[in-house]
């Protein structure tokens, strides 16, 4: 009778997946059918047929209103005080950062000093931002008046391309900024810049009597078994550019070989660092430099060393979306976060200032010694997701068919 | 009678002429009044379930069709289902699935057997530590388990090498029993309070009789209480089932680093490449939201075939199995050993490094306040966090109680087809991950305009669609057990359906309403998934700043604000048990 029972389950569990698959495939044939010809339209319009211009619509339009329109404050200071008169008139201004709650807070603070307009920070991680941004632009109500990705170039790129951001200011200091952190003129100028690095336990393996890994090639060797932590690139922007980078530059047999040397994976940064600081892991790489350079700064026995054979340099481009409903307000603080107060805040918490009269951020090797790899950012596009399932494919299907 | 008979206008209130006229009259219009008011709550009730949990996981998935930013290819729908990732996600989700439910049923109803029926001594104390356990979120516990049994860095493990001077540790959290220890023991209080609550309202009679006809001991628990409890056992197994396949801080935290991926992973990745790729996260979503509708179903057809009416209108006293000195020490070892894995060890923890400067240092002359002083006083964001929290438990709590228990009513009461699809809709977002839910409320309700996106009211909304599972199954699994005949007798005495409804069956329900109330709370209060999308500045939760606060990498500050959370639950429930004269304690109902 319990068999019988259990066989009756089975059915219908099978009739049940079965008609899941029926209703995925209809899905799928209707999609087929109906979906190429109206996939532009799609991009944009979703569900709201008013009359609202839609980022992919204004493509052209903006792509036009781009030469005739740009304000381009680097050539013409003077028109900074047109600026912050629209941008007090707009009332407030809403940034959506991924910076550290800390420093986001404290540049917004000195914003506020400045020009007497509110700012309003929403701070989450790069891919959070991400989420909300494309459903609240495709939704036509963009909330956010400065925007920025973290160091998802890639992203930021093919969302300038679909005309989700404008596309028409230069702030006064994009010319001293360093050439990573010029996007297309215009466009976009990155606040910040973070370096995918190594950093292990300098206590640790003086103890074990091991050499300090000078290279992403030292994570492969045998003394770090089991006990060098990688992020996923899956949940962090960084981790996913680098490791684009890095299967071009290594190949992916480096990959392969530090997961044959039992590489533990884990989900973000902040877990890179919590591995460090208790001594569960006495290697992590490639992790973003901040926060590791500041733990070193704060007299933990960390160091940082930028690998031999290049790393990954990424700019945090902050930008102004089509349709943001304080643009003035945007402006100004996209180029208030350029100034050298704002730049100051950023070196102090341990990021590499994006201008390039700043130094290099205390506990950090200089910045003219550090190798770093060239990025195409075209190829980037193209290789998309690319990377990060090859990543997925050696460390979880291969992993665990062992 | 017929019930279209309708009463005559103007009737209501009239001086009667005859009383027996009067008396009929009365029924009449009470027959009436009942059919409408009990139409018009249902369909409110309905409406309200059909917005607040239908319409965003329907958006969700037309979204996956038709959002702009993905090249929606006609291989998108099946693509995610011809990856070998996949697979291998669903094997290990599923290992997790079974080993949880079988450990909390295993674990769980031993436990609520000695809590509601037993003589042990301290059954407070086990009752609160269960509430504990409960109100740990499960990416608490994990964070707890990799400091205490991190292979290389959890504290038994140090001890343990400096003690035998090796440098392997004991334990490895890490892999899929480590996934299955805090799972289960952020999954085990459910078993508790369902089978607590179905055990502690058993008819003693059932029970005495037996055992005067000359069963064992044994021979009636197997044959009668079990038997008598098993909606609850199985009501609670579907739950833990489906919840623990669903957990993705604790797949994150603990699978990840051995490669043991699973479907909430999956997921989460998909949601997170660019472009977003909405449709095979719908996809993958509808795996978990159809087994739980298959599991339902398989449960409705259990259930229907018996009747586990035991609250039937004479007294059922409370009884007590009196232990022997040896059983009582049996159970209080088993018990006390059991909590220190799924308490004392990973809250002490958490107390621990809350009061430390830095938990790699942490010892008895560095303790300090400054933490908690911090969190407290400094940081704004943990400030508004709990204020929030607070304010959006109590709302997620009581509305979602209220309608619970309706939903729960209406299932059992009116055995309608269109009731039972209620029923069906309100588990759905049992099988939802945090973040699908997330993207579905926002596309639900960003160009509506009631202004809902954007405020602290899609907190409320996300909450208590989250929610709404769990109370549901608490109001339904007491609802089941009172004898309808109760309130039919109200109805046959001229009260009206919604009357009969609150003067008898509500009180009766207390119990269950307020657990289902006490449940949603403490889940609404450690949501993150659902809100780390849906937050905007100034409506941040308690969660958000704890995540914050991680990823700046201030465990410390981490471990303070749980266990500020942890309080302040602690000290509502409390609250609200000694506003209620005690009973919510009794009839959260863990006697």
């Amino acid at each position: 009778m319990c068999s019988e029972r259990i066989l009756r389950v089975l059915t219908r569990v099978v009739v049940g997946a079965v008609a899941l698959l029926v209703v995925v495939a209809c899905g799928t044939t209707q999609e087929q059918g109906s979906g190429a010809p109206t996939e532009g339209e799609a991009a944009g319009t979703n569900g709201d047929g008013d009359a609202a211009p839609t980022p992919e619509d204004d493509e052209t339009s903006d792509g036009e209103s781009q030469d005739d329109e740009v304000v381009d404050l680097s050539q013409d200071p003077s028109r900074l005080d047109a600026l912050i008169e629209a941008a007090r008139e707009e009332g407030q201004v809403v940034w959506y950062t991924p910076n550290a709650s800390a420093t986001a807070d404290e540049v917004a603070a000195l914003f506020e000093e400045e020009y007497d307009i509110p700012v309003v920070v929403h701070r989450a991680g790069g891919g959070e931002i991400l989420q909300r941004f494309l459903l609240e632009a495709d939704s036509n109500r963009v909330q956010g008046d400065l925007v920025s990705l973290g160091s998802d170039v890639a992203s930021t790129t093919s969302l300038v391309d679909d005309g989700y951001f404008e596309c028409n200011f230069v702030p006064r200091e994009f010319d001293n900024l360093h050439e990573w952190a010029q996007g297309p003129p215009g466009c976009w100028g990155g606040e910040r810049g973070v370096l995918s690095i190594i950093a292990y336990r300098t206590d640790l393996l003086e103890e074990a009597g091991i050499d300090p890994p000078q290279s992403w090639e030292d994570l492969t060797k045998e003394e770090f078994r089991g006990r060098v932590h990688t992020p996923h690139p899956a949940y962090s922007s960084t981790t996913r550019m680098t490791t684009a980078l890095l299967s071009d530059a290594m190949g992916w047999d480096w990959y392969e070989r530090l997961r044959d040397n039992d590489a533990i994976i884990v989900r973000d940064q902040a877990a890179l660092l919590d591995a460090l600081e208790t001594g569960e892991a006495l290697v992590v790489g490639p992790a973003n430099h901040s926060r590791l350079a500041q733990a070193k700064v704060e007299g933990r026995p960390i160091e940082v060393v930028a690998p031999e054979e290049g790393t990954f340099l990424g700019p945090s481009p902050n930008l102004v979306p089509v349709g943001a409903p304080h643009p003035n307000a945007g402006m100004l603080l996209a180029d208030f976060v350029l100034t050298e107060p704002a730049q100051q805040v950023y070196l102090d918490a341990g990021n590499i200032a994006g201008r390039a009269d700043f130094s290099s951020p205390e506990g950090m090797p200089p910045m003219d010694e550090v190798n770093v790899l060239p990025v195409d950012w075209d190829w980037m596009i193209e290789a998309g997701e690319e990377p990060t399932n090859m990543f997925a494919d050696i460390f979880e299907v291969e992993r665990s068919a062992d | 009678m017929s019930s279209t008979l309708k009463p005559p206008p103007g009737e209501i209130g009239a001086p009667p002429a005859r009383e027996s006229a009067r008396a009929r009259r009365h029924r009449w219009t009470a027959r009436a009044r009942s059919n409408w008011s009990s139409k018009v709550v249902l369909t409110l009730c309905a409406v309200a379930l059909v917005a607040i949990v239908v319409y965003p996981l329907v958006m969700l998935f037309v979204g996956s069709f038709t959002l702009g930013f993905v090249d929606v290819g006609p291989e998108n729908y099946t693509r995610v289902f011809i990856d070998p990732r996949l697979y291998s996600a669903l094997r290990n989700t599923l290992w997790i699935a079974i080993g949880s439910t079988a450990f909390s049923i295993a674990c769980g109803v031993p436990i609520a057997w000695v809590v509601t029926r037993t003589n042990v001594r301290g059954r407070g104390l086990l009752k609160f530590l269960v509430g504990v356990a409960f109100m740990t979120p499960a990416y608490q516990g994990a964070v707890s388990y990799i400091m205490l049994l991190g292979p290389h860095s959890g504290y038994v493990n140090r001890w343990y090498m400096s003690l035998f001077g090796t440098t392997e540790g004991l334990f490895d959290i890490y892999g899929m029993w480590g996934i299955i220890l805090v799972t289960t023991i952020n999954t085990f209080p459910y078993v508790v309070f369902l089978c607590g609550a179905a055990l502690a309202s058993v008819d003693v009679r059932l029970e005495d009789s037996a055992r005067i006809l000359g069963a064992s001991r044994f021979r009636v628990l197997s044959g009668i209480t079990w038997k008598l409890v098993t909606p609850a056992v199985l009501a609670s197994a579907l739950l833990v089932f489906v919840h623990s396949m669903s957990l993705f801080g604790a797949h994150a935290f603990l699978g990840m680093p051995r490669g043991v991926f699973t479907l909430p992973t999956r997921i989460f990745e998909l949601f997170l490449q660019f472009p977003p790729d909405y449709a095979g996260a719908a996809s993958l979503s509808m795996i978990l939201v159809v087994t739980t509708a298959v599991l339902l179903f398989w449960q409705r057809r259990f259930l229907s075939k018996r009747s586990y009416v035991t609250v039937a209108g004479k007294t059922a006293r409370p009884a007590t199995t009196e232990l022997g000195r040896l059983g009582k020490w049996i159970c209080t070892f088993g018990c006390h050993a059991f909590f220190t894995l799924a308490v004392y060890l990973p809250v002490g923890v958490l107390v621990w490094v809350s009061f430390s400067e830095s938990r790699v240092t942490a010892s008895l002359d560095t303790l300090t306040w400054t933490n908690y002083s911090e969190v407290l006083f400094d940081v704004g964001l943990t400030k508004r966090g709990l204020k929030n929290s607070l304010m959006l438990g109590f709302g997620a709590a009581t509305v979602g109680t209220l309608m619970a228990g309706l939903v729960a009513y209406m299932t059992l009461r009116l055995q309608t087809r269109a009731v039972r699809l209620l029923d069906y809709l309100a588990m759905v977002p049992l099988g939802i991950p945090g973040v699908a839910l997330g993207v579905g409320l926002i596309l639900a309700w960003i160009n509506v305009p009631v202004p809902i996106y954007g405020t602290t009211l899609i907190l409320l909304v996300a909450y208590v669609a989250r929610t709404m599972p769990l109370g549901v199954r608490a109001a339904d699994s007491s609802i089941r057990q009172i004898e309808p005949a109760l309130e039919n007798a109200a109805r046959v005495s001229g009260a009206t359906r919604l009357r009969s409804m609150f003067d008898v069956t509500l009180p009766l329900m207390k119990g269950g309403l307020l657990a289902a109330w006490a449940l949603i709370f403490m889940t609404s209060i450690q949501e993150l998934g659902a809100t780390i999308l849906l937050f905007t500045p100034g409506n941040e939760t308690v969660a958000v700043a704890i995540f914050d606060r991680a990823s700046d990498g201030r465990m410390e500050h981490v471990a303070a604000l749980a266990v500020i959370t942890m309080v302040i639950t602690l000290a509502v429930l409390w609250v609200i048990n000694r506003l209620s004269g005690g009973s919510v304690a009794a009839r959260i109902r863990i006697r």
